[in-house]
């Protein structure tokens, strides 16, 4: 039997050493009407080998191109996570480790957790940062939970250049919990700042803005900032991490709380799990924090060492009155991305995020030379873009029939025939004159 | 001196990327953009060869206890073994390439996937629905509570309170308050079960639900849980269960059939996906034809043409941006596949014979909570030791210097200086009696007062960490002067 | 464990020093034990009039809070200021410096219900 390493002579042994006849005996404890009868409707065990080739056919019905050939993006990234970072990470040390609560024996968590979160102050200009949380759609709905408890007033404003699926799961945890979300329109591909203003005039928690945005675009963070705390309202920024390097970053934009999803600096795509919560705030306000948080410490002879802290924020300790529900998070990947940023170091995230900028804008300018496209975002964008294509759903069926993932299609509601357009690493500008040329040809088609 | 943390090892020029923009020469970032966008401090990340990071990770890892390493009993933690072959076929590219926004057509082997895991999951739990996008136990939870408001509203019979025991893990109260509803405690009887004339008086017409682990957190299977949750019914409330205890259940127990509605279930617990030092994880929610129209949407349904996502009905809307942990789920899935309905019922009952053995050699000296039976777990009370002076935490730190991780301490609750021991069926005998040996031979020490119970850890990387000087400190962020350079 | 014989005592391990109309309020020995090193105490404002049974504030150990109940109606007459800066006061001196609050109780039938020494002893025994 797979996996378990007593035998039946073992269990012999203990059963006698125990003193009872069999096993049975020892489920004594559950009512006879509550078992079972037979064996659960189950498919029969398979071998390693059969399967792994069960496995690899379904893999074969997943349709898949090379990155280069995506367009895909919208929140979940094709970055290349390096070997180095993959051998490490998946070392059995910190896969099958827990949560490191005995604190003597989980140095090794304990100190890249602390490192991942000195790498996301550093990176955010946030004063302090989590241990993760589960993505950047609950990261955003944890900050809201926040900003409450912060400001115990008024309704909470969403930019309407929020992902829709974030802007859906903060309604999600809003509802039941009777908070009144509100949304700041978006103008010409960028927040509508009068419409901004106009809101802040209601009684308001929160403003959770999303920069780059839907859209693509950075949205003037500094001002917003300014506008909202004119009014006493706290900023929830939700960014993308790569983005930091190149735009004003949380910090110096003077955002309360900085929320995003780092799946792109960390783990492959996989279908959009597991990713990676980021959470920053400012140290006022570490007892408002939710999930695990790493401090530096002593130990008995005065060495420099790691432990959880400030838990008594945290479930298993405040329980009802805890700060957040969440225990399990995101530990491994956060991992992941500790080791990919040291790897990459500053002037590495600076050029890995200027390459990204330099392909975007090419394509963009590429793009908008091509008669009945017409670019929606505003500049400055970062690593993607959205479009407005005639046509859009007979072109991109075409462009798959070339090859190509060729971008998301934006919500109708949101952006008529909009297609936003991501690139990534593994672009160069053979594929995106190509990709550019195709997307000309079956417009052309579509058109005629 | 050997250098400590990586913003030590920072030398600019030292870092491995290379730079290049695909080909394109033109259009860099600098001189296009107006000044009131761009980043003006350097994002400081340290410059480290790939090398020295290499090493330093390296010996970082070399600092933690794990389960390939040796025996780590955490109750209610189900630290078991986690097979290779699992995080091999998860890790296969024709998985990990998918992009979520991709067409259902491009994605029907991963749909498949969950499609047939939900169905394996129902299975196993006898329940009819599922949904898989939760990533953790505490999301599972707050995404049903989401779902039991969402039904409730729809009966017309909105509702304030949800009632747990008082052994109840802490995220239960806690997912009851974030999502807007009042603790109500029950209390445990002598025997550690519900007490059920206290949960008599506590139902009523603002019951929205019960909680509740079974087996409870003491490791007892509540033998009268038909007439409990028959009880939370008559009082118009639906009946959740904790599934962090599963694993004690396979094969032989299906929740769906004690009267629960809805119940989440903890992959990287009873399904062996690795805990990865705190996560990630899965906790996917099985449950009821009456709550399934509820379900955080999209959920995979099957047809004629294969897999779809779709709506439901009347959705609580998304709990997760994309579709939950699918690489969690992918391991699961493998696991359960590989082992089949008679492997995992031998996965229960080797981690209930495992329990008990640890149970019987240490019930003499270690006092045990409760005389009930226990299943996959054992809770003793150091009190015995605490009369020589001793506390749970002073066995916990002095089992580390075996080389064994240390059980639960301080949980749950209901018991004083509680020992949770979890040693799940991965563990063989030979490692069972060398942990019962040191829980024997600690006790001794104990009677005799030995030092070394007072300076445990003594044998580990560091000493005894003090935790008031970390929060006094609350230093949780490497500070940038410290950099080597500016 | 020390029950000082001065002192009255409540099941939530809260001891008063009675001195006329004025009590002085802490937290036992025990309670502090069990409680570990203790980092934080939130306290109510001198002048607050309460009710019996009232939170009082918070005591935040490393892994434990324990919520300070009034253990009789009164007004709040000074809080310890040495608990802002060494709040471990209460750990290592529980019932002298470690003191919480020195309060001007409204309803002195309301000391009658309190436990004696003795009673406290016992229940602290197991």
């Amino acid at each position: 039997m797979p996996y378990i390493p007593n035998s039946d002579e073992d269990r012999r042994r203990m059963l006698a050493e125990i003193g009872v006849p069999d096993l049975e005996a020892l489920l004594q404890g559950i009512p006879p009407d509550n078992r079972v009868q037979g064996e659960l409707p189950l498919p029969a065990p398979l071998s390693e080998s059969e399967l792994t080739r069960h496995i690899h056919e379904l893999c074969d019905r997943n349709f898949t191109l090379p990155p280069e050939r995506c367009l895909l993006g919208g929140g979940a990234y094709l970055s290349h996570i390096t070997d180095t970072a993959r051998s490490l990470a998946l070392r059995s040390e910190f896969i099958t480790a827990y949560t490191p609560y005995q604190a003597e024996v989980s140095q090794g968590t304990l100190q890249v957790i602390y490192e991942f979160q000195s790498l996301i102050c550093r990176l955010t200009g946030m004063e302090i940062a989590n241990a993760s949380l589960y993505d950047g759609g609950t990261a955003i709905a944890e900050a809201i939970h926040m900003a409450e408890a912060i400001r115990p007033k008024g309704r909470v404003l969403l930019s309407e250049g929020l992902f829709r699926k974030h802007s859906e799961l903060a309604r999600t945890y809003a509802t039941p919990a009777g908070r009144e979300l509100a949304e700041v329109p978006v103008k010409d591909g960028r927040l509508d700042l009068e419409a901004l203003e106009k809101a802040l005039e209601q009684e308001t928690c929160a403003f959770v803005i999303q920069s780059p945005n839907a859209y693509g675009s950075i949205e003037d963070l500094e001002r917003i900032c300014g506008l909202c705390h004119a009014q006493d309202v706290l900023v929830i920024h939700s960014f993308d991490p790569l983005a930091q390097a190149l735009f004003l970053s949380s910090g110096e934009a003077d955002v309360d709380i900085a929320v995003g999803e780092g799946q792109s600096i960390a783990q492959p795509i996989q279908y959009g799990g597991p990713n990676l919560g980021l959470f920053a705030s400012r140290k006022q306000w570490v007892r408002q924090m939710p999930g695990r948080l790493i401090g530096s410490t002593e130990d008995s002879e005065g060495r420099r060492g790691y432990a959880l802290t400030f838990q008594t924020r945290e479930q298993h300790i405040r329980r009802g009155k805890a700060t957040s529900n969440i225990c399990t998070n995101q530990a491994l990947v956060a991992t992941f991305a500790t080791i990919g940023l040291s790897l990459l170091g500053r002037q590495g995230l600076k050029d890995l995020a200027g390459g990204l900028y330099t392909r975007a804008n090419w394509l963009a300018e590429r793009l908008e030379g091509i008669e009945g496209v017409e670019l929606f975002s505003r500049r400055p964008f970062f690593r993607e873009f959205a479009i407005r294509l005639p046509r859009r759903n007979e072109v991109v069926a075409a462009l798959k029939g070339k090859g190509w993932l060729a971008g998301t299609q934006l919500d109708e509601k949101r952006l008529p025939e909009g297609l936003l357009l991501s690139v990534n690493e593994y672009q160069r500008r053979e594929d995106l004159e190509a990709f550019a040329g195709d997307l000309e040809t079956c417009l052309r088609e579509a058109l005629a | 001196m050997k250098k400590h943390i990586i913003f030590e090892y920072h030398k600019p020029g030292c870092g491995s990327f290379t730079r290049e923009n695909g080909g394109i020469a033109e259009g860099g970032f600098e001189p296009r953009e107006p000044e009131q966008f761009r980043r003006r401090s350097e994002p400081s990340l340290p410059e480290v060869s790939e090398n020295e990071v290499v090493r330093h990770y390296t010996r970082l890892s070399t600092l933690n206890h794990h389960v390939d390493k040796d025996f780590y009993p955490l109750g209610s933690c189900t630290m078991k073994y986690n097979p290779k072959v699992n995080d091999a076929l998860a890790l296969r590219e024709g998985f990990t390439a998918l992009h979520p926004a991709q067409p259902d057509t491009d994605c029907q082997g991963s749909m498949e996937l969950i499609h047939e895991l939900g169905e394996l999951l129902c299975r196993i739990t006898g329940f009819p629905s599922v949904t898989l996008q939760p990533v953790a136990g505490s999301h599972g939870e707050l995404t049903a509570l989401f779902m039991i408001r969402a039904c409730l509203e729809a009966r017309g019979d909105a509702r304030r309170q949800v009632v747990i025991p008082d052994s109840a893990h802490g995220t239960n109260p806690a997912s009851i308050a974030f999502a807007g509803y009042d603790v109500v405690e029950v209390k445990s009887d002598e025997k550690g079960l519900v007490d059920l004339e206290h949960l008599k008086r506590v139902l009523g017409p603002q019951t929205a639900a019960f909680m509740i682990t079974n087996p409870n957190t003491l490791g007892i299977y509540e033998p009268r849980i038909r007439e409990i949750t028959q009880l939370v019914h008559e009082a118009g409330g639906l009946c959740y269960m904790d599934g962090a205890n599963l694993n004690a259940l396979l094969g032989l127990v299906q929740p769906a059939k004690s009267g629960f509605d809805i119940m989440h279930i903890n992959l990287h617990k009873t399904f062996s996906v690795p805990h990865g030092g705190g996560g990630p994880g899965a906790g996917p929610l099985v449950l009821s034809e009456e709550l399934a129209p509820f379900r955080p949407g999209p959920v995979v349904v099957r047809d004629e043409q294969g897999f779809h996502w779709r709506k439901p009905e009347q959705s609580i809307g998304r709990v997760h941006m994309w579709h939950g942990n699918f690489g969690a789920l992918v391991r699961a899935y493998v696991y359960i596949r590989r082992l089949g309905a008679r492997g995992l019922r031998r996965v229960s009952e080797n981690a209930i014979l495992n329990a008990n053995y640890v149970r019987h050699r240490l019930k003499d000296v270690y006092r045990l909570s409760y005389d009930s039976p226990t299943l996959h777990e054992v809770v003793f009370s150091a009190r015995n030791q605490k009369k020589l002076g001793y506390k749970a935490s002073h066995i916990a730190k002095r089992l580390l210097d075996f080389g064994l991780h240390a059980p639960t301490t301080y949980f749950p609750l209901i018991v004083p200086e509680a020992l949770m021991i979890e040693p799940t069926e991965s563990e063989s005998r030979e490692t069972l009696d060398r942990f019962c040996e040191a829980m024997l031979q600690i006790h001794h020490e104990c009677e005799e007062n030995n030092p070394l119970l007072d300076s445990a850890p003594n044998t580990t990387p560091v000493g005894r960490l003090n935790d008031v000087l970390a929060i006094k400190r609350a230093d949780l962020c490497w500070p940038e002067e410290s950099h080597g350079e500016s | 464990m020390r029950v000082p014989n001065n002192l009255l005592y409540t099941e939530d391990h809260e001891w008063i020093l009675v001195d006329g109309d004025e009590v002085t309020i802490g937290i036992t020995e025990y309670a502090q034990g069990e409680l570990g090193d203790i980092v934080m105490v939130e306290t109510q404002d001198v002048g607050l009039v309460f009710e019996k049974g009232d939170s009082l504030g918070t005591i935040e150990a490393v892994k434990a809070t324990a919520d300070v109940y009034a253990p009789v109606s009164g007004e709040i007459l000074e809080v310890n200021p040495a608990l802002d800066d060494d709040p471990q006061v209460i750990n290592n001196d529980p019932f002298e410096t470690g003191w919480i609050y020195r309060v001007k109780i409204s309803a002195p039938a309301e000391l009658d219900d309190l436990m004696s020494p003795d009673d406290y002893d016992e229940q602290i025994a197991d």
